[in-house]
């Protein structure tokens, strides 16, 4: 089992106050109060996953294209996992040069862009995992994956 | 499920240390009224602006997912809302960061260190 950053696991700490649909973020932004960047709890990520594979579980009915399918979902998790962990060491560097009193807009411009650029790889990589689970599964299958009942839990 | 994590909680606006409500350590370090009240207001005004950004993030979010449902949508349907959100995102960072630039000037280095000085011990 993997073990989590202390960041990714102070998340839990946070939950109660920072929950929101079952999912949370412990941020400056989001709070107005704390000083620390966003945190995603790894718990939510592993419910969702569990919650999608069990979907798949119970929708695709040949082995073959639901292995596959499930493999997606774990890279779709694994994914998450490494945008969380890139984002947070961005943010934990804005937070610096937010204290530093000498810093340029120079500098907030450079990471603005190194922020435009992560958001931009890990949606360009979600996406293609999202197209990759679209085309294996049938209609059927999707609307279940992507049902309200399921909501961000879901596809 | 992964696209909607990433919009909804994960990328946030990307401003996350800059903007925070900082009134009451202003009120606490700055001495002279009218200029702690000076900053305050520049700070409101960067809360403003993250707090509409939050709204059209959510927004997009709505869209994303119901665009998400189609399973044959294209994925250039997908990367217009994405860049649409791109762009407010980019106003809004000019805006708070030269929100904070005007902040800063109002204030001494020891000041600013005192307001923004992590409250929390580190890992």
């Amino acid at each position: 089992m993997r073990t989590p950053r202390p960041a990714l696991r102070r998340a839990s700490a946070f939950m109660p106050a920072f929950a929101v649909a079952g999912l949370l973020l412990a941020g400056l932004g989001a709070t107005g109060c704390s000083k620390k960047p966003p945190l995603i709890a790894e718990q939510q990520v592993d419910a969702n996953i569990e919650e999608v594979k069990k979907v798949l579980r119970e929708t695709v009915p040949d082995q073959p294209r639901l292995d596959q399918m499930l493999n997606l979902a774990d890279r779709g998790s694994e994914q998450l996992r490494r945008s969380a962990t890139q984002l947070e060491d961005l943010l934990m560097e804005q937070q610096r040069l937010n204290l530093d009193y000498k810093a340029t807009p120079e500098a907030f411009q450079a990471l603005g862009e190194r922020l435009q650029a992560q958001r931009k790889d890990s949606f360009t990589k979600a996406m293609a995992i999202r197209f990759a689970m679209a085309k294996m599964a049938t209609d059927d299958e999707w609307k279940k994956l992507t049902s309200e009942k399921l909501g961000l839990m879901g596809l | 499920m992964i696209w909607a994590l990433l919009y909804y909680y994960l990328f946030g606006s990307g401003n996350q240390g800059l903007v925070m409500d900082v009134a009451k350590p202003v009120k606490a370090q700055v001495q002279d009224e009218a200029k702690a009240k000076q900053i305050i207001e520049l700070n409101k005004a960067m809360l403003k602006a993250e707090a509409e950004l939050g709204k059209q993030q959510k927004e997009a979010g709505k869209e994303l997912a119901k665009l998400n449902k189609d399973r044959q949508a294209s994925e250039a349907a997908f990367l217009v809302i994405h860049a649409a959100l791109e762009k407010q995102r980019s106003d809004t960072r000019k805006q708070i960061v030269g929100g904070r630039f005007k902040m800063k000037e109002q204030m001494t280095a020891a000041q600013w260190q005192a307001v923004y000085a992590p409250t929390e011990p580190p890992n």
